[in-house]
């Protein structure tokens, strides 16, 4: 997303949250300039695909925005499936067994009459296999004798580390486990870059990886032999809508060229690039389609300073926006808890089990809730939901502390107030919420600290932001882009302490200030 | 006493509990125009309870409490208790407001001009002999004797028929509080309004009251003026009470 678009989103949510709701927003010059949003997993030889298909679309004359690394093949396919995302690159393998598991999908005919079923078709293979593998250290390897994974049978003590999505789906650690009656039990789940580093580091014997991952070489790992066949093709296709082929059907011709051109050495040899010699996506991309096709396209490598400017835009706009409106709304609902008790104990405990629910959990949660709101223009990735999760966060420490600094006040105070004969409305705003508001703004502090913090995760549904360098360093195993992301982050979190302290001072009367210091 | 004159207060057979224990057990009190009247006794016989009846605080279990002939009602509640000052120990100042926006707190509510407010402000301080330049500090600066004055102004602000105090000066030290029994005992005089005081101190009673009203375990046990409850006790609890505190008055100077 850039900037232009960023500001025009944030005015038009703005005036959209004043009126109503989120309005949808169409654009004029489609026909001429068709919008395309591609979107890629947060796995970098799909990050590199989905650079490669934007870079052709652009090509083509597409208005292109690429949600990148997002978190998890489920929120692609719904992001799809809603039209929030136009196309993805995907493996068949992924598809009969994640998106369609349990339903007995034949041949490759099959697989596409049932895509269309959801409006949804499918490209040719793009003439790679990038199927699952289990790995292990090379020489641990060799010191066992384990070449298959049928060997691993003899070594119970085996610790495996895998992807969270490997442990769970039908062709996953439970098929597999029981296809060669595998006795481990040492199994826990984990980020698919950290499974290297954790099996480099010793903190693990066995992963999943994928056939055309860089890392095999680089950390000279052996892939253990599929002897009994389990493991299905996942073959590299593009996914994209139904109307694509309509609304932009030059765009998608150039973009269906891929079909049939990566062979696996030539993919590998593209993640390694990327992996191993810190080339950008797009670079490497870009690079590709020149060999290929001799097609010349111009890449925009980000300077940092431009993606320090671009990630903390987008990070204060998912702050501002879920911030104020967790406080329009916490506000008079910790009013409402504290004057009436019955209900209040509700709201308390209603956002209360709001704040338990994993952050990464009530993303997901509000990403399915948010779908039906489609019509009206609500994503179901990106900002959208990240600002609502960000705005359910953000209210239980508004809405305790309000509640708690209103029932703090002292009864003789109240019942002066009360005595003096001002009206309910008077109580509130001229002795109640003066008396209660360091305790109130001490919540609004937490909440926006708080805020700032988790913003970070909203990268992994594409709302960008300080999430977005953290999430790709962690990919790609490069601390500089990690700080580029955390350390604004914990800048931004003491800065917004810091104007709270200030803004604390300017409020909150002297009198109140006395009593803080005695 | 006969009274002719129509009754500020019109307590009949008002009862409140709580928890099942009677904080105010069938009380009848009448209070006349222009009287000091004294509520006393131990500590839990009801008499800051029967205030904050007065003032609708709380509502009676059963029972009527009359205002001006009118009873107590939460439709007319907030207009009656603009004709009622009350003030409680320590004041019940509001800490984020300085004095003089504390003063003036409901008359700017209720949207009077700032001349007539200045002048009012002017009159009080002049009654409570209040430093005029202390009108602007927090209720933390300033000391307990100014808190106590600041309150009574507020309380009078609206030039209000009755004073409704309870134990306004109990958090105060004895010098400080033998001043300003005097200094009460000379603006109720110059008001000539009607006023509740709870005290637990005798000898603040007879100081400031026409009439004390003794209370024990929620009823109203004697009323008259010292020397009558001296002299004619109603019962050995009167007694009790009576030496009891004048032990403690001679001890302690009349500052218990």
């Amino acid at each position: 997303m850039n900037l232009v678009q960023l500001r025009r989103k944030f005015s038009l949510l703005i005036i959209a949250m004043g009126v109503g709701f989120f309005a949808p927003i169409v654009s004029a010059d489609d026909a001429i300039n068709p919008t395309v949003t591609v979107g890629s997993k947060k796995f970098t030889e799909s990050v590199i695909l989905g650079e490669m298909v934007s870079l052709l679309a652009e090509h083509a004359g597409g208005s292109v925005t690429h949600r990148r690394e997002l978190g998890g093949t489920r929120v692609l396919w719904n992001a799809l499936v809603d039209g929030s995302i136009d196309m993805y690159p995907e493996y068949t393998g992924t598809l009969r067994e994640e998106i369609f598991i349990g339903q007995a999908v034949g041949n490759e005919d099959a697989l596409r009459k049932l895509l269309a079923t959801h409006g949804v078709r499918m490209s040719e293979p793009m003439g790679f296999n990038n199927t699952y593998a289990i790995g292990m250290n090379r020489e641990q390897a060799k010191n066992l004798g384990i070449t298959a994974l049928s060997d691993l049978r003899d070594h119970p003590e085996l610790r495996f580390g895998f992807t969270s999505e490997f442990m769970d789906r039908g062709d996953g650690w439970p098929s597999l486990c029981e296809a060669y009656r595998l006795p481990q039990k040492n199994v826990r789940g984990m980020d698919h870059d950290l499974c290297y580093r954790a099996l480099a580091a010793g903190g693990i014997d066995l992963m999943d990886m994928y056939a055309t991952d860089a890392e095999i070489s680089y950390y000279n790992l052996a892939v253990l032999r599929d002897d009994l066949k389990h493991f299905p093709r996942y073959e590299a296709v593009l996914l994209y809508r139904d109307g694509l082929a309509d609304r932009a059907a030059a765009v998608l011709k150039q973009v269906l060229l891929l079909g049939g051109s990566i062979d696996e050495r030539t993919m590998t040899g593209i993640n390694a690039r990327v992996k191993l010699d810190d080339i950008p996506e797009s670079q490497a991309a870009a690079d590709f389609l020149r060999e290929k096709f001799d097609i010349e396209v111009k890449v925009n490598v980000e300077s940092i300073g431009a993606r320090l400017w671009r990630t903390t835009c987008e990070h204060l706009f998912l702050v501002l926006v879920s911030l104020s409106a967790s406080i329009f709304v916490g506000i008079p609902l910790g009013v409402i808890a504290s004057k009436r008790p019955r209900l209040g104990q509700l709201v308390l405990g209603v956002v209360g089990v709001v704040q338990t629910i994993p952050a990464l959990a009530l993303l997901v949660l509000l990403m399915t809730l948010l779908r039906p709101l489609s019509v009206v223009g609500v994503e179901s990735i990106g900002a959208h939901p990240a600002i609502a999760a960000l705005f359910l966060y953000s209210l239980l420490p508004i809405v305790r502390n309000t509640y708690t600094g209103l029932m703090g006040i002292p009864l003789p105070l109240r019942e002066s107030a009360t005595a003096l004969g001002l009206s309910g409305q008077a109580q509130l705003l001229r002795v109640e919420l003066p008396l209660a508001l360091p305790t109130l703004l001490a919540g609004v502090k937490t909440a926006a600290v708080l805020n700032i913090g988790f913003a970070t995760l909203g990268a992994l549904i594409g709302a960008g932001g300080y999430g977005q360098p953290i999430l790709t360093g962690i990919r790609l195993d490069n601390i500089s882009l990690i700080l580029q992301g955390a350390l604004p982050a914990a800048g931004l979190a003491i800065l917004a302490q810091g104007m709270f302290e200030l803004f604390e001072r300017t409020v909150v009367s002297r009198g109140l200030r006395l009593r803080h210091r005695d | 006493m006969a009274i002719e004159t129509s009754f500020i207060f019109e307590l009949t057979d008002v009862s409140k509990r709580y928890e099942g224990h009677a904080a105010i057990d069938g009380v009848d009190l009448c209070i006349g125009q222009g009287q000091v009247v004294v509520l006393i006794g131990p500590s839990g016989c009801g008499k800051s309870t029967l205030l904050r009846l007065m003032v609708g605080l709380i509502t009676p279990d059963s029972g009527c409490v009359l205002f001006e002939q009118e009873p107590l009602s939460l439709e007319n509640v907030r207009s009656q208790r603009h004709r009622m000052g009350y003030v409680i120990q320590d004041g019940g100042l509001f800490p984020h407001l300085t004095a003089r926006q504390n003063i003036t707190l409901l008359a700017r509510h209720l949207s009077w001009d700032d001349s007539r407010i200045h002048e009012r402000i002017e009159t009080l301080a002049e009654l409570t002999s209040f430093p005029l330049a202390a009108l602007d500090r927090y209720p933390l600066e300033m000391s307990g004797g100014q808190r106590q004055r600041v309150s009574l102004m507020r309380a009078l602000m609206l030039d209000p028929d009755v004073l409704l105090l309870d134990e306004p000066l109990g958090a105060l030290d004895p010098m400080i509080r033998s001043q300003l029994q005097d200094d009460l005992r000379e603006i109720f005089s110059r008001l000539g309004k009607t006023v509740v005081l709870v005290t637990h101190d005798l000898a603040e009673a007879a100081y400031l009251a026409d009439t004390i009203v003794l209370l024990h375990e929620g009823r109203i046990v004697q009323q008259g003026d010292l020397p009558s409850l001296i002299e004619s006790p109603a019962n050995d609890f009167v007694t009790k009470f009576i030496n009891a505190q004048r032990g403690a008055s001679i001890l302690q100077g009349g500052a218990s």
